[in-house]
Protein backbone atom coordinates (compact mmCIF):
# COMPACT_ATOMS: atom_id res chain seq x y z
CA UNK A 1 0.00 0.00 0.00
CA UNK A 2 1.43 3.40 -0.82
CA UNK A 3 0.37 5.62 2.19
CA UNK A 4 0.69 9.44 1.82
CA UNK A 5 2.90 11.78 4.16
CA UNK A 6 2.06 13.22 7.96
CA UNK A 7 0.68 16.16 6.55
CA UNK A 8 -3.04 16.79 7.44
CA UNK A 9 -5.27 16.68 4.21
CA UNK A 10 -6.17 20.73 4.28
CA UNK A 11 -2.37 21.58 3.83
CA UNK A 12 -2.12 19.37 0.69
CA UNK A 13 -5.02 19.45 -0.79
CA UNK A 14 -6.53 22.52 -2.65
CA UNK A 15 -10.17 23.50 -1.84
CA UNK A 16 -10.13 20.41 1.05
CA UNK A 17 -13.44 20.68 3.10
CA UNK A 18 -14.83 23.25 1.29
CA UNK A 19 -18.30 21.22 1.14
CA UNK A 20 -17.73 20.08 5.19
CA UNK A 21 -20.84 21.78 6.09
CA UNK A 22 -23.40 20.02 4.77
CA UNK A 23 -26.03 22.92 3.63
CA UNK A 24 -23.10 23.32 1.10
CA UNK A 25 -23.86 20.55 -0.74
CA UNK A 26 -26.36 20.71 -3.61
CA UNK A 27 -27.40 16.84 -3.41
CA UNK A 28 -28.95 17.66 0.08
CA UNK A 29 -31.69 17.16 1.04
CA UNK A 30 -32.08 14.09 -1.57
CA UNK A 31 -35.36 14.28 -2.30
CA UNK A 32 -34.99 18.00 -2.51
CA UNK A 33 -38.11 19.94 -1.37
CA UNK A 34 -39.86 20.05 -4.11
CA UNK A 35 -40.12 23.46 -6.57
CA UNK A 36 -39.82 23.79 -10.15
CA UNK A 37 -36.31 23.69 -11.79
CA UNK A 38 -34.30 26.25 -13.58
CA UNK A 39 -34.83 26.94 -17.30
CA UNK A 40 -38.87 24.92 -16.82
CA UNK A 41 -40.88 27.43 -17.80
CA UNK A 42 -44.02 25.03 -18.78
CA UNK A 43 -46.69 23.06 -16.71
CA UNK A 44 -46.06 19.11 -16.91
CA UNK A 45 -50.02 19.13 -18.22
CA UNK A 46 -49.06 21.38 -21.11
CA UNK A 47 -46.09 19.77 -22.50
CA UNK A 48 -46.56 19.51 -26.08
CA UNK A 49 -46.37 15.65 -27.52
CA UNK A 50 -44.09 14.66 -30.16
CA UNK A 51 -44.97 12.86 -32.83
CA UNK A 52 -43.24 10.26 -35.31
CA UNK A 53 -44.05 8.09 -37.96
CA UNK A 54 -41.53 6.04 -36.54
CA UNK A 55 -42.23 2.56 -34.54
CA UNK A 56 -41.55 3.35 -30.90
CA UNK A 57 -42.03 0.45 -28.66
CA UNK A 58 -43.92 1.06 -25.37
CA UNK A 59 -43.79 -1.38 -22.34
CA UNK A 60 -46.75 -1.70 -20.26
CA UNK A 61 -45.46 0.84 -17.82
CA UNK A 62 -46.36 3.14 -20.78
CA UNK A 63 -49.82 2.18 -21.72
CA UNK A 64 -51.31 5.33 -20.99
CA UNK A 65 -49.90 7.01 -23.45
CA UNK A 66 -45.98 7.87 -24.79
CA UNK A 67 -43.36 9.88 -22.77
CA UNK A 68 -43.69 13.93 -23.99
CA UNK A 69 -40.48 13.16 -25.66
CA UNK A 70 -38.89 10.26 -26.97
CA UNK A 71 -35.73 8.53 -28.75
CA UNK A 72 -36.64 7.43 -32.23
CA UNK A 73 -33.41 5.77 -33.54
CA UNK A 74 -32.76 2.72 -34.65
CA UNK A 75 -36.76 1.49 -35.08
CA UNK A 76 -37.18 -2.71 -34.64
CA UNK A 77 -36.52 -4.58 -37.77
CA UNK A 78 -36.45 -8.23 -38.98
CA UNK A 79 -36.50 -11.21 -36.55
CA UNK A 80 -34.83 -9.28 -33.77
CA UNK A 81 -37.64 -6.60 -34.10
CA UNK A 82 -40.10 -9.42 -33.20
CA UNK A 83 -38.42 -10.46 -30.57
CA UNK A 84 -38.86 -6.56 -29.36
CA UNK A 85 -42.11 -6.46 -29.62
CA UNK A 86 -42.27 -9.75 -27.54
CA UNK A 87 -40.06 -8.10 -24.55
CA UNK A 88 -42.36 -5.22 -24.35
CA UNK A 89 -45.34 -7.04 -23.94
CA UNK A 90 -43.59 -7.60 -20.29
CA UNK A 91 -43.09 -4.88 -17.81
CA UNK A 92 -38.79 -4.45 -16.41
CA UNK A 93 -39.38 -5.77 -13.45
CA UNK A 94 -40.10 -9.35 -14.93
CA UNK A 95 -37.16 -11.20 -16.20
CA UNK A 96 -38.48 -13.18 -18.90
CA UNK A 97 -38.59 -8.86 -20.89
CA UNK A 98 -34.74 -8.36 -19.91
CA UNK A 99 -34.01 -11.96 -21.49
CA UNK A 100 -36.32 -11.85 -24.85
CA UNK A 101 -34.04 -8.51 -25.04
CA UNK A 102 -30.46 -10.53 -24.85
CA UNK A 103 -32.03 -12.87 -27.47
CA UNK A 104 -33.17 -9.78 -29.36
CA UNK A 105 -29.70 -8.17 -29.21
CA UNK A 106 -27.81 -10.99 -30.47
CA UNK A 107 -30.17 -11.90 -33.50
CA UNK A 108 -29.37 -8.37 -34.32
CA UNK A 109 -25.95 -8.30 -34.60
CA UNK A 110 -26.55 -11.56 -36.13
CA UNK A 111 -28.85 -9.83 -38.85
CA UNK A 112 -26.58 -7.15 -39.21
CA UNK A 113 -23.47 -9.43 -40.10
CA UNK A 114 -25.82 -11.31 -42.60
CA UNK A 115 -26.61 -8.23 -43.90
CA UNK A 116 -22.67 -6.91 -44.27
CA UNK A 117 -21.74 -10.28 -45.84
CA UNK A 118 -24.61 -10.95 -48.26
CA UNK A 119 -25.40 -7.63 -49.76
CA UNK A 120 -22.03 -6.95 -51.24
CA UNK A 121 -22.67 -10.24 -53.11
CA UNK A 122 -26.52 -9.28 -53.53
CA UNK A 123 -25.11 -6.04 -54.98
CA UNK A 124 -23.07 -7.43 -57.41
CA UNK A 125 -25.38 -9.67 -58.81
CA UNK A 126 -27.89 -7.20 -59.14
CA UNK A 127 -25.73 -5.14 -61.31
CA UNK A 128 -24.21 -8.42 -63.09
CA UNK A 129 -27.55 -8.52 -64.54
CA UNK A 130 -28.06 -5.72 -65.40
CA UNK A 131 -24.88 -5.28 -67.46
CA UNK A 132 -26.23 -8.60 -68.93
CA UNK A 133 -29.17 -7.07 -69.97
CA UNK A 134 -28.05 -3.53 -71.38
CA UNK A 135 -25.65 -5.75 -73.33
CA UNK A 136 -28.55 -8.07 -75.20
CA UNK A 137 -30.61 -4.40 -75.83
CA UNK A 138 -27.99 -3.72 -77.52
CA UNK A 139 -26.92 -6.11 -79.41
CA UNK A 140 -30.67 -7.11 -80.48
CA UNK A 141 -31.26 -2.96 -81.12
CA UNK B 1 -22.83 14.09 -40.54
CA UNK B 2 -20.27 11.35 -38.86
CA UNK B 3 -21.50 9.49 -35.92
CA UNK B 4 -20.16 6.76 -33.91
CA UNK B 5 -22.53 3.37 -35.07
CA UNK B 6 -22.57 0.44 -33.09
CA UNK B 7 -21.85 -2.58 -35.11
CA UNK B 8 -22.05 -5.20 -32.04
CA UNK B 9 -19.95 -6.42 -29.18
CA UNK B 10 -16.28 -4.93 -29.06
CA UNK B 11 -16.97 -3.17 -32.72
CA UNK B 12 -18.11 0.43 -33.46
CA UNK B 13 -17.34 2.49 -36.85
CA UNK B 14 -18.05 5.68 -37.53
CA UNK B 15 -20.52 6.48 -40.38
CA UNK B 16 -22.41 8.98 -41.86
CA UNK B 17 -26.62 9.02 -40.48
CA UNK B 18 -28.51 12.04 -41.54
CA UNK B 19 -28.59 14.88 -39.47
CA UNK B 20 -30.77 15.29 -36.53
CA UNK B 21 -33.70 17.46 -36.51
CA UNK B 22 -36.09 19.52 -34.19
CA UNK B 23 -38.93 16.47 -33.35
CA UNK B 24 -40.15 18.70 -30.37
CA UNK B 25 -40.78 22.57 -29.76
CA UNK B 26 -38.22 22.32 -26.49
CA UNK B 27 -35.69 20.50 -28.48
CA UNK B 28 -31.96 21.98 -30.06
CA UNK B 29 -29.47 20.73 -32.32
CA UNK B 30 -25.98 21.32 -30.48
CA UNK B 31 -23.09 21.20 -32.96
CA UNK B 32 -20.67 19.07 -30.76
CA UNK B 33 -16.87 20.15 -30.23
CA UNK B 34 -16.28 17.77 -27.62
CA UNK B 35 -17.20 14.45 -26.71
CA UNK B 36 -15.96 11.81 -24.33
CA UNK B 37 -15.91 8.12 -23.78
CA UNK B 38 -17.30 7.24 -20.67
CA UNK B 39 -16.83 3.63 -18.74
CA UNK B 40 -20.28 2.90 -19.11
CA UNK B 41 -20.24 3.18 -23.13
CA UNK B 42 -17.53 0.14 -22.46
CA UNK B 43 -20.48 -1.95 -21.06
CA UNK B 44 -22.70 -1.01 -24.19
CA UNK B 45 -19.78 -1.81 -26.31
CA UNK B 46 -19.57 -5.07 -24.61
CA UNK B 47 -22.93 -5.73 -25.11
CA UNK B 48 -24.33 -6.23 -21.49
CA UNK B 49 -27.02 -3.24 -21.48
CA UNK B 50 -30.47 -4.41 -22.54
CA UNK B 51 -31.44 -3.59 -26.09
CA UNK B 52 -28.55 -1.74 -27.37
CA UNK B 53 -28.96 -1.95 -30.96
CA UNK B 54 -26.96 -2.06 -34.08
CA UNK B 55 -26.61 1.32 -35.86
CA UNK B 56 -27.33 3.11 -32.89
CA UNK B 57 -24.40 5.74 -31.58
CA UNK B 58 -23.18 6.64 -28.36
CA UNK B 59 -22.12 9.27 -26.45
CA UNK B 60 -23.78 10.74 -23.01
CA UNK B 61 -20.59 13.01 -22.25
CA UNK B 62 -20.02 16.20 -24.89
CA UNK B 63 -20.74 19.87 -25.11
CA UNK B 64 -20.58 22.27 -28.19
CA UNK B 65 -22.28 24.96 -29.46
CA UNK B 66 -25.98 25.55 -30.29
CA UNK B 67 -27.10 25.55 -34.33
CA UNK B 68 -30.79 25.83 -33.82
CA UNK B 69 -33.64 25.79 -31.26
CA UNK B 70 -37.55 24.65 -31.45
CA UNK B 71 -39.73 27.50 -30.86
CA UNK B 72 -40.35 26.86 -27.47
CA UNK B 73 -37.13 27.39 -26.32
CA UNK B 74 -36.41 30.34 -24.55
CA UNK B 75 -33.21 30.71 -22.60
CA UNK B 76 -30.92 29.32 -25.45
CA UNK B 77 -29.94 30.75 -28.99
CA UNK B 78 -27.86 29.84 -32.33
CA UNK B 79 -23.91 30.16 -31.04
CA UNK B 80 -24.74 29.74 -27.26
CA UNK B 81 -21.82 27.06 -26.12
CA UNK B 82 -23.43 24.64 -23.98
CA UNK B 83 -22.11 21.45 -21.67
CA UNK B 84 -25.11 18.92 -21.40
CA UNK B 85 -25.99 16.74 -19.01
CA UNK B 86 -26.06 13.12 -19.72
CA UNK B 87 -29.74 12.89 -18.19
CA UNK B 88 -32.54 13.90 -20.01
CA UNK B 89 -34.95 15.70 -18.21
CA UNK B 90 -38.01 17.66 -17.97
CA UNK B 91 -37.67 19.73 -15.03
CA UNK B 92 -41.32 19.87 -13.93
CA UNK B 93 -42.54 15.76 -12.81
CA UNK B 94 -42.40 14.60 -9.64
CA UNK B 95 -38.70 13.48 -9.55
CA UNK B 96 -37.21 16.52 -11.36
CA UNK B 97 -39.47 19.06 -9.05
CA UNK B 98 -37.24 16.58 -6.08
CA UNK B 99 -34.04 17.20 -7.69
CA UNK B 100 -34.16 13.72 -8.85
CA UNK B 101 -33.18 14.57 -12.75
CA UNK B 102 -32.00 10.77 -13.14
CA UNK B 103 -35.28 9.57 -12.43
CA UNK B 104 -37.28 11.96 -14.67
CA UNK B 105 -41.02 10.54 -15.72
CA UNK B 106 -41.34 12.03 -19.28
CA UNK B 107 -38.12 11.49 -20.96
CA UNK B 108 -38.08 6.81 -20.74
CA UNK B 109 -40.33 5.96 -23.58
CA UNK B 110 -38.83 2.42 -23.14
CA UNK B 111 -38.67 1.42 -19.29
CA UNK B 112 -39.56 3.13 -15.91
CA UNK B 113 -35.83 2.44 -15.05
CA UNK B 114 -34.39 6.17 -15.48
CA UNK B 115 -34.74 8.58 -17.32
CA UNK B 116 -33.93 9.10 -21.01
CA UNK B 117 -30.02 9.37 -21.39
CA UNK B 118 -28.02 10.59 -24.48
CA UNK B 119 -26.41 7.16 -26.53
CA UNK B 120 -27.14 4.71 -23.60
CA UNK B 121 -29.33 2.38 -25.05
CA UNK B 122 -33.13 1.69 -25.64
CA UNK B 123 -33.26 1.05 -22.26
CA UNK B 124 -32.78 4.49 -21.71
CA UNK B 125 -34.95 5.83 -24.14
CA UNK B 126 -33.42 5.16 -27.80
CA UNK B 127 -32.03 8.67 -27.67
CA UNK B 128 -29.20 9.18 -30.29
CA UNK B 129 -25.80 10.01 -28.74
CA UNK B 130 -23.12 12.70 -28.45
CA UNK B 131 -20.52 10.66 -30.32
CA UNK B 132 -21.04 12.52 -33.99
CA UNK B 133 -20.83 16.01 -35.37
CA UNK B 134 -24.63 16.94 -34.57
CA UNK B 135 -26.85 15.63 -31.49
CA UNK B 136 -30.85 16.55 -30.69
CA UNK B 137 -31.10 17.79 -27.28
CA UNK B 138 -34.65 17.64 -25.88
CA UNK B 139 -35.83 19.82 -23.16
CA UNK B 140 -33.19 22.57 -24.07
CA UNK B 141 -33.84 25.14 -21.24
CA UNK B 142 -33.63 22.89 -18.47
CA UNK B 143 -30.60 20.32 -19.46
CA UNK B 144 -27.89 22.31 -21.00
CA UNK B 145 -25.41 24.60 -19.10
CA UNK B 146 -24.37 27.42 -20.68
CA UNK B 147 -20.42 27.45 -20.71
CA UNK B 148 -19.04 30.85 -19.14
CA UNK B 149 -16.89 32.79 -21.74
CA UNK B 150 -14.00 32.44 -19.74
CA UNK B 151 -14.12 28.87 -19.96
CA UNK B 152 -12.85 26.48 -22.52
CA UNK B 153 -14.65 23.15 -23.72
CA UNK B 154 -12.29 20.80 -21.98
CA UNK B 155 -12.63 22.45 -18.37
CA UNK B 156 -16.50 21.56 -18.59
CA UNK B 157 -16.59 18.87 -20.61
CA UNK B 158 -16.71 16.66 -17.42
CA UNK B 159 -19.56 18.27 -15.51
CA UNK B 160 -21.60 16.11 -18.22
CA UNK B 161 -21.09 13.52 -15.96
CA UNK B 162 -18.36 11.79 -14.60
CA UNK B 163 -17.58 14.98 -12.23
CA UNK B 164 -20.91 15.23 -11.06
CA UNK B 165 -21.41 11.01 -10.61
CA UNK B 166 -18.06 11.13 -8.33
CA UNK B 167 -19.02 14.00 -6.44
CA UNK B 168 -22.26 12.72 -6.22
CA UNK B 169 -20.85 9.50 -4.92
CA UNK B 170 -19.11 10.98 -2.55
CA UNK B 171 -22.14 12.94 -0.84
CA UNK B 172 -24.05 9.79 -0.47
CA UNK B 173 -21.21 8.10 1.30
CA UNK B 174 -22.29 10.90 3.81
CA UNK B 175 -18.59 12.15 4.20
CA UNK B 176 -17.75 13.43 7.69
CA UNK B 177 -14.82 15.30 8.54
CA UNK B 178 -11.97 13.00 9.59
CA UNK B 179 -13.95 10.10 7.89
CA UNK B 180 -11.92 7.32 6.04
CA UNK B 181 -13.26 6.81 2.61
CA UNK B 182 -12.65 3.94 0.71
CA UNK B 183 -12.99 4.47 -3.21
CA UNK B 184 -12.93 1.21 -5.47
CA UNK B 185 -12.01 2.29 -8.46
CA UNK B 186 -9.24 4.67 -9.86
CA UNK B 187 -10.85 5.20 -13.73
CA UNK B 188 -12.19 8.54 -14.27
CA UNK B 189 -15.11 8.40 -11.99
CA UNK B 190 -13.51 7.32 -9.23
CA UNK B 191 -11.19 9.85 -9.89
CA UNK B 192 -13.83 12.38 -9.19
CA UNK B 193 -15.09 10.97 -6.19
CA UNK B 194 -11.70 11.06 -4.69
CA UNK B 195 -10.97 14.65 -5.20
CA UNK B 196 -14.47 15.16 -4.17
CA UNK B 197 -14.17 13.18 -0.77
CA UNK B 198 -11.71 15.73 -0.34
CA UNK B 199 -13.53 18.71 -0.50
CA UNK B 200 -16.15 17.28 1.35
CA UNK B 201 -13.74 16.91 4.37
CA UNK B 202 -12.68 13.25 4.54
CA UNK B 203 -8.98 12.66 6.14
CA UNK B 204 -7.98 10.05 4.69
CA UNK B 205 -9.16 9.13 1.17
CA UNK B 206 -7.84 5.10 -0.27
CA UNK B 207 -7.62 3.90 -3.52
CA UNK B 208 -8.28 0.52 -5.22
CA UNK B 209 -7.61 -0.66 -8.62
CA UNK B 210 -5.37 -4.22 -10.13
CA UNK B 211 -4.00 -1.33 -12.74
CA UNK B 212 -0.58 0.02 -11.21
CA UNK B 213 -0.31 2.95 -13.69
CA UNK B 214 -4.00 3.98 -12.33
CA UNK B 215 -3.28 3.87 -8.77
CA UNK B 216 0.05 5.74 -10.31
CA UNK B 217 -1.77 8.30 -11.82
CA UNK B 218 -4.54 8.84 -8.38
CA UNK B 219 -1.65 9.07 -5.85
CA UNK B 220 -0.38 12.22 -8.56
CA UNK B 221 -3.85 13.40 -9.59
CA UNK B 222 -5.88 13.14 -6.42
CA UNK B 223 -3.18 12.64 -4.13
CA UNK B 224 -4.63 9.60 -2.43
CA UNK B 225 -3.40 6.07 -0.55
CA UNK B 226 -3.84 3.29 -2.79
CA UNK B 227 -3.67 -0.27 -3.26
CA UNK B 228 -3.23 -2.94 -5.60
CA UNK B 229 -5.95 -5.82 -5.05
CA UNK B 230 -3.75 -8.19 -7.01
CA UNK B 231 -0.59 -7.50 -5.29
CA UNK B 232 -3.35 -8.54 -1.53
CA UNK B 233 -4.51 -12.23 -0.66
CA UNK B 234 -7.42 -10.70 0.76
CA UNK B 235 -8.09 -7.09 -0.02
CA UNK B 236 -10.76 -6.92 2.58
CA UNK B 237 -8.44 -7.52 5.44
CA UNK B 238 -6.16 -5.72 4.24
CA UNK B 239 -8.27 -2.63 4.10
CA UNK B 240 -9.47 -2.86 7.81
CA UNK B 241 -6.00 -3.59 9.16
CA UNK B 242 -5.18 -0.48 7.50
CA UNK B 243 -8.27 1.65 9.23
CA UNK B 244 -7.50 0.98 12.84
CA UNK B 245 -9.39 -3.00 12.38
CA UNK B 246 -13.03 -1.31 12.18
CA UNK B 247 -13.09 -0.66 8.29
CA UNK B 248 -13.75 2.42 6.42
CA UNK B 249 -16.01 4.14 7.79
CA UNK B 250 -17.21 5.20 3.66
CA UNK B 251 -17.05 2.71 0.72
CA UNK B 252 -17.57 4.15 -2.87
CA UNK B 253 -18.32 2.03 -5.78
CA UNK B 254 -16.77 3.32 -8.75
CA UNK B 255 -16.53 0.26 -10.50
CA UNK B 256 -19.77 -1.63 -11.63
CA UNK B 257 -20.69 -4.61 -13.46
CA UNK B 258 -17.52 -5.29 -15.26
CA UNK B 259 -15.40 -5.92 -12.01
CA UNK B 260 -12.26 -7.68 -11.90
CA UNK B 261 -11.03 -9.79 -8.81
CA UNK B 262 -12.92 -12.87 -9.03
CA UNK B 263 -13.30 -15.62 -11.36
CA UNK B 264 -16.22 -16.76 -9.99
CA UNK B 265 -18.09 -13.33 -10.47
CA UNK B 266 -16.99 -13.27 -14.22
CA UNK B 267 -18.17 -16.46 -14.64
CA UNK B 268 -21.57 -16.06 -13.28
CA UNK B 269 -21.71 -12.94 -15.59
CA UNK B 270 -20.66 -14.22 -18.38
CA UNK B 271 -23.14 -16.99 -18.83
CA UNK B 272 -25.98 -14.70 -17.66
CA UNK B 273 -26.75 -16.07 -14.40
CA UNK B 274 -26.40 -12.52 -12.98
CA UNK B 275 -25.74 -9.18 -15.11
CA UNK B 276 -22.17 -8.61 -14.88
CA UNK B 277 -19.94 -9.11 -11.98
CA UNK B 278 -20.56 -8.06 -8.36
CA UNK B 279 -17.03 -8.47 -7.38
CA UNK B 280 -16.29 -4.35 -6.41
CA UNK B 281 -20.05 -4.20 -5.09
CA UNK B 282 -19.78 -7.20 -2.30
CA UNK B 283 -15.77 -5.98 -1.49
CA UNK B 284 -17.40 -2.56 -0.16
CA UNK B 285 -20.18 -4.33 2.06
CA UNK B 286 -17.43 -6.76 3.66
CA UNK B 287 -15.23 -3.74 3.96
CA UNK B 288 -17.20 -1.04 5.30
CA UNK B 289 -16.75 -0.11 9.18
CA UNK B 290 -20.34 -1.78 11.03
CA UNK B 291 -22.64 1.14 10.92
CA UNK B 292 -20.85 2.78 7.20
CA UNK B 293 -22.32 3.86 4.03
CA UNK B 294 -21.73 2.70 1.14
CA UNK B 295 -22.41 4.40 -2.06
CA UNK B 296 -22.55 3.10 -5.67
CA UNK B 297 -22.37 4.85 -9.01
CA UNK B 298 -21.14 2.02 -11.09
CA UNK B 299 -23.23 0.61 -13.29
CA UNK B 300 -24.92 -2.53 -12.60
CA UNK B 301 -27.89 -3.84 -15.15
CA UNK B 302 -30.95 -5.86 -14.83
CA UNK B 303 -32.35 -7.96 -14.04
CA UNK B 304 -30.69 -9.18 -10.83
CA UNK B 305 -27.33 -9.44 -9.17
CA UNK B 306 -25.84 -11.34 -6.52
CA UNK B 307 -25.17 -9.36 -3.38
CA UNK B 308 -24.22 -10.47 0.18
CA UNK B 309 -27.17 -8.36 1.70
CA UNK B 310 -27.62 -10.52 4.66
CA UNK B 311 -24.03 -9.06 5.57
CA UNK B 312 -25.02 -5.29 4.82
CA UNK B 313 -27.83 -5.95 7.02
CA UNK B 314 -25.98 -7.66 9.83
CA UNK B 315 -23.59 -4.57 9.44
CA UNK B 316 -26.68 -2.16 9.95
CA UNK B 317 -25.16 -0.70 6.72
CA UNK B 318 -27.23 2.38 5.07
CA UNK B 319 -26.73 1.78 0.79
CA UNK B 320 -27.14 4.67 -1.14
CA UNK B 321 -27.08 4.38 -4.65
CA UNK B 322 -28.53 6.57 -8.01
CA UNK B 323 -27.65 7.47 -11.56
CA UNK B 324 -26.27 11.29 -10.65
CA UNK B 325 -29.01 13.94 -10.79
CA UNK B 326 -26.16 16.02 -13.11
CA UNK B 327 -27.93 19.13 -13.47
CA UNK B 328 -28.07 19.61 -9.66
CA UNK B 329 -24.32 19.98 -9.36
CA UNK B 330 -23.24 21.69 -12.31
CA UNK B 331 -23.37 24.98 -11.20
CA UNK B 332 -21.73 23.90 -8.06
CA UNK B 333 -19.18 21.91 -9.41
CA UNK B 334 -18.48 24.74 -12.04
CA UNK B 335 -17.06 26.64 -9.31
CA UNK B 336 -15.06 24.42 -8.05
CA UNK B 337 -13.41 23.96 -11.34
CA UNK B 338 -13.37 27.75 -11.24
CA UNK B 339 -11.30 28.32 -8.30
CA UNK B 340 -8.28 25.69 -9.43
CA UNK B 341 -9.81 23.00 -6.52
CA UNK B 342 -10.12 20.61 -9.41
CA UNK B 343 -8.56 20.28 -12.92
CA UNK B 344 -11.16 18.32 -14.53
CA UNK B 345 -9.51 18.72 -17.54
CA UNK B 346 -6.03 17.18 -16.01
CA UNK B 347 -7.60 13.40 -16.03
CA UNK B 348 -7.47 13.45 -20.43
CA UNK B 349 -4.78 11.34 -21.78
CA UNK B 350 -5.85 11.23 -25.38
CA UNK B 351 -7.70 12.72 -27.67
CA UNK B 352 -8.76 12.00 -31.11
CA UNK B 353 -11.16 13.06 -34.28
CA UNK B 354 -14.20 11.28 -34.13
CA UNK B 355 -13.18 9.60 -37.36
CA UNK B 356 -10.58 7.67 -35.08
CA UNK B 357 -13.22 6.88 -32.39
CA UNK B 358 -12.57 2.51 -32.93
CA UNK B 359 -9.24 3.14 -32.28
CA UNK B 360 -10.20 5.32 -28.79
CA UNK B 361 -12.53 2.88 -27.65
CA UNK B 362 -9.80 0.21 -28.29
CA UNK B 363 -7.02 2.37 -26.34
CA UNK B 364 -9.72 2.76 -23.39
CA UNK B 365 -11.88 -0.84 -23.17
CA UNK B 366 -7.69 -2.69 -23.11
CA UNK B 367 -6.01 -0.13 -20.97
CA UNK B 368 -3.33 0.34 -24.00
CA UNK B 369 -1.44 3.22 -23.64
CA UNK B 370 -1.91 3.71 -19.68
CA UNK B 371 -5.58 5.33 -21.13
CA UNK B 372 -7.65 7.56 -18.30
CA UNK B 373 -9.63 9.46 -20.43
CA UNK B 374 -9.98 9.52 -23.97
CA UNK B 375 -11.80 12.64 -25.51
CA UNK B 376 -12.80 12.67 -29.40
CA UNK B 377 -12.93 16.04 -31.49
CA UNK B 378 -15.89 16.11 -33.87
CA UNK B 379 -14.73 18.15 -37.17
CA UNK B 380 -11.49 17.15 -37.70
CA UNK B 381 -9.30 15.01 -39.06
CA UNK B 382 -5.90 15.35 -37.30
Amino acid sequence: MERIGPAHPAERIPGWGSDADVTNRPGIPFPDVPHQRPGAHFDERAIPQQVTTVEVLRPPERAGGPTPVFGTANPPRGMSGRVKHLAYRYPDHLTRRWMLLLLSHRLDVLEARLERAVMPGVALTVAAGCLILLRRMWTTA
Amino acid sequence: MLAVSYEGPNRVTVTRKPDPEIQHPYDAIVRVTRTAICGSDLHLLHGLIADTRVGCTFGHEFCGVVEEVGPGVRTLAPGDRVVVPFNISCGVCFFCQRGLYANCANTNISSDLASGVYGYSHTTGGFEGGQAEYVRVPFADVGPLKIPDDMDDEEVLFLSDIFPTGYQGAEMAGIRGGDTVVVFGAGPVGLFAMTSAWLLGAERVIAVDHLDYRLEFARRYAKVETVNFADSDDIVMDLRDWTDGRGPDCVIDAVGMEAEGSKLQRVLGRMKLQAGATTALTWTIQTVRKGGTVSIVGVYGPPFNLLPIGTAMNKGLTLRMNQCNVRRYMPHLLEHIRKGHVNAKGIITHRLPLTEAPRAYDLFAKKKDDCIKCVLVPHTTH
